[in-house]
């Protein structure tokens, strides 16, 4: 008997430790979220709406009956629409070619496609000056500060987010439909018009609004292409913090940038839903096939496209990193990023900054991968008891809402709460901590997306199938799940990784003297006059490209099972 | 009422798997929509080495039962017990009992053997001792050479045989499968029915099998157990659970049983009932 109760008491224990296990996994991520995101976006709306503890709305409507106000949301709509409907165009062809046909090279054109996207955006701003800009290959076009540069720079990064959703899944769709329609006497256009392009619709509207939600928060391409004349609701937070000092304004326009931003998320959120519906139905085929004569005006415009938007802007890029001031080529750039520039620009060499870069992208890495493994691990399972479910439906919601939330606003709402947050003695925003924490809060998101459709893939039954076999949670833990997200979880260290090492927007509030990271460094080097300092941040951006795309390509090789969107 | 009243309920005793008035209802999907009651009040009783035939339409709650007694649906009312102890608070992986899904659940990430010697590492065996006890276990299930292959590679007939395999390796002392037989072709159906018959045999081991080939279950199980709509229709030597009766009141066929020359009762489905006048 004794026996007996022995194994009860060890059963008791087991699954008293496995509701534990699943509360901490729960507690964690969602406090660390209550804090470093929902507190300070909550403050920042408060400062809004009551600067000075009272309800007062005389900063909205100064704000608002501003005429600059209005041009501002104008823009910032018009940059994001025109951005959304480039990429679109582009992509859609794009995805044809690279997910579609079958031809030599086509991985590592796929991967040129897709690795702007974790370039980082300053770099990106900087490889446009360099191609629109004075002496610049396309600089006759007088485009440089334009709002055709920003439209171009945006297309940039967001073509990638459209090959990779509606490629993703044009690859899986069954081409028989396709045959059954030519069959029926369709010609190729007519096929591309009635089965293709609305099978693909659910891909096309979630890659479009994902897109909107990026342009709409653009922030370092637009700081940097953009000059004086151009500029977003983001950037005017930027510049009424920083500069003007006038926080009640910039808390005004980042109410005003959540209620953008919150829309185009819901919008978001319905396609996905419809996508994920859709994703059932196809047939996960391999339907590929060879380069058709008819197949040739699509892969001519591709290349073109391919050529202007992404060939052109980093080749210049580094041609002119490697033009000296002065006049004739060299290294000379280079060999200056371990000085602090021309006339001491900054206050520590540009290499400093790469070392604090990397240091502190690899501890937001860290956190990044903790609190987006356990969201994913928690909101993959679905738990029987109410209270349970409860609180996964709330993680869901709180989780996805730093993606569209932009960056400048985590860093704003960052430096209006940590000032001594909890009463801690020190001053956390002097301290340089909060920028991996920051850069962690807008890697989460991008971890999750890339674990959880993995994790969710998983059938339960599976899990279930293990459990039957004598496997406790945490061995089913180790050998199915694990096995299966390892690949995925190396690609989200990549791209929390990427994504860190190149974050600007948060990390332009928070930078203090003795803690500066190199995204900064090379916006700061733009913005001091003198030749060398530009040649310094074009050889700058090169180094800080290489490094992201390398890691993204790493990560890329371990690309797991599943689509994503990026 | 229930048509058939007969030997398998009334017997005492505790040894064996118990089931008594069991409940298992699976929650709303969202709100304003039902929530479903997948068995409505079961009991059995299965004594230890005896093979019990689970029979009934689709969606009558088989599967349901075989998931409750393995411990992963919750039971909203009764028990499942083993061997007189109730098993409420034991969690799946420390029942004992192996559960074959009805499309096999294969771990895709590992090979062949590697699913096959799951169970074991679970209890810790040796390499060499694993490696044997796979090898045994595929040449049973007539795969003898497959440890290496990827389970992508199999047709729907050899998963299945590897699933059996590998809910077959940790020597449970029940096992719940739950159509086994759907994708072999006839030589594999008797070659599993006979592998299952002597592992009962030289094991004693216990099993439940939801089965739609009514033959089978005449000619291989113990006792069968009827269900309709969650509820029990009928429980007994599988001759007198099985006939013209049952079958119009359960799936509403008209059906003849007959005895085949081997002196074994053969049931012939003649088609849909003639519709209630």
């Amino acid at each position: 008997m004794t026996l007996t109760d022995a194994a009860r008491r060890r059963d008791r224990w087991s699954v008293a430790g496995t509701g534990v296990g699943w509360g901490i996994a729960t507690a964690v991520p969602v406090l660390f979220l209550a804090v470093f995101f929902v507190w300070p976006v909550v403050a920042l709306v408060v400062k809004g709406f009551a600067p000075d503890g009272a309800l007062d709305l005389s900063p909205f409507v100064d704000v608002l009956t501003k005429p600059r106000t209005w041009r501002l949301v104008g823009l910032t709509l018009a940059q994001a629409v025109a951005g959304t409907a480039v990429s679109l165009l582009v992509g859609v062809p794009t995805a044809y070619v690279l997910y579609r046909l079958r031809f030599r090279g086509r991985g590592v054109v796929r991967a040129w496609v897709t690795v702007p996207f974790v370039l980082p955006t300053v770099v990106v701003g900087v490889a446009f000056r360099a191609v629109l800009g004075e002496g610049g290959p396309l600089g006759f076009l007088g485009l440089d500060q334009s709002f055709v540069a920003i439209v171009a720079a945006l297309a940039f990064f967001n073509v990638a987010v459209v090959v990779r959703t509606v490629g993703g899944m044009w690859e899986r769709l069954d081409p028989r439909a396709e045959q059954a329609a030519r069959t029926l006497g369709a010609g190729p256009l007519r096929v591309l018009r009635t089965v293709t392009l609305p099978r693909l619709v659910p891909a096309l509207t979630s890659a479009a609004s994902v897109v909107f939600l990026f342009c709409a928060t653009a922030f370092g391409v637009v700081l940097v292409l953009g000059g004086r004349r151009f500029g977003t609701i983001e950037t005017e937070i930027y510049r009424q913090t920083v500069q003007l000092l006038d926080l009640p304004t910039a808390a005004v326009l980042s109410v005003l940038q959540l209620v953008v931003i919150v829309v185009a998320l819901a919008v978001a959120a319905r396609a996905r839903r419809h996508r994920e519906n859709a994703l059932e139905l196809a047939a996960a085929e391999q339907a590929a096939h060879r380069v058709a004569r008819g197949d040739l005006p699509v892969v001519g415009l591709v290349a073109a496209f391919v050529l202007l938007l992404h060939v052109l802007p980093i080749a210049t890029l580094v041609v002119r990193s490697l033009r000296v001031p002065g006049g004739g080529w060299g290294p000379g750039n280079y060999t200056a990023l371990g000085t602090r520039g021309q006339r001491d620009a900054l206050t520590a060499t540009v290499w400093e900054a790469g070392a604090a870069s990397l240091r502190t992208a690899l501890m937001a890495t860290l956190i990044a991968l903790v609190v987006g493994g356990l969201v994913s691990l928690v909101l993959s399972r679905s738990p029987r008891a109410r209270a349970a479910r409860r609180a996964r439906g709330l993680l869901d919601g709180v989780v996805m809402l730093p993606l569209g939330v932009s960056a400048v606003t985590v860093g704003f709402g960052f430096l209006l709460t940590m000032d001594h947050p909890f009463g801690l003695p020190t001053d956390l925003r002097t301290t340089g901590l909060l920028i991996p924490v920051a850069q962690a809060v807008v890697a989460v998101p991008l971890v999750v997306r890339t674990l959880l459709p993995v994790l969710r893939a998983i059938d339960p039954r599976l899990r279930q199938a293990a459990a039957v076999l004598g496997a406790s949670p945490g061995r089913v833990l180790g050998t199915v799940d694990w096995p299966i997200a390892a690949r995925a979880a190396g690609l989200a260290i990549g791209f929390a990784f990427a994504a860190s090492l190149g974050e600007f927007g948060a990390t332009s509030f928070l930078v203090r003297p003795g803690s500066t990271t190199l995204p900064v460094v090379i916006y700061q080097l733009l913005g001091r006059p003198g030749a060398q300092n530009y040649g310094m941040a074009m050889a700058a951006s090169v180094v800080l490209a290489v490094v992201t795309a390398s890691v993204m390509l790493v990560a890329e090789r371990l690309r797991g099972y599943g689509t994503r969107e990026f | 009422m229930n048509v058939h009243q007969t030997g398998g309920v009334a017997r005492l005793g505790t040894d064996g798997l118990t089931v008594t008035d069991a409940v298992v209802t699976y929650p709303p999907e969202r709100r304003g929509v039902l929530g479903t009651t997948a068995v409505a009040g079961v009991s059995v009783h299965v004594p230890p080495g005896q093979v019990l035939a689970l029979l009934g339409p689709s969606g009558c709650g088989k599967s349901s039962l075989l998931r409750a007694v393995a411990g992963l649906e919750p039971l909203v009312a009764g028990t499942v017990a083993w061997d007189g102890s109730d098993l409420a608070g034991v969690p799946v992986h420390r029942r004992g009992f192996g559960l074959m899904f009805q499309d096999g659940q294969l771990f895709a990430h590992r090979s062949v053997a590697g699913n096959v010697e799951y169970g074991l590492q679970v209890q810790h065996l040796g390499r060499e001792e694993r490696a044997a006890r796979v090898a045994q276990l595929l040449e049973l299930v007539g795969l003898e050479g497959y440890g290496a292959r990827s389970v992508a590679t199999l047709s729907g007939g050899e998963r299945q045989r590897v699933a059996l395999a590998r809910s077959l390796a940790p020597q449970p002392r029940l096992l719940l499968l739950d159509e086994p037989l759907s994708a072999l072709d006839l030589n594999y159906q008797c070659h599993v029915m006979d592998l299952l018959t002597q592992e009962t045999r030289d094991h004693g081991l216990t099993t439940l099998i939801v089965l739609h080939d009514l033959n089978i279950a005449l000619q291989r199980s113990d006792e069968a157990l009827l269900i309709r709509a969650g509820e029990l229709a009928g429980h007994g030597r599988p001759d007198e659970v099985i006939t013209a009766e049952s079958l119009a009141q359960v799936y509403e066929v008209s059906a003849r049983v007959e005895t085949c020359s081997r002196g074994l009762a053969h049931i012939l489905i003649d088609g849909l009932c003639a519709p209630a006048s």
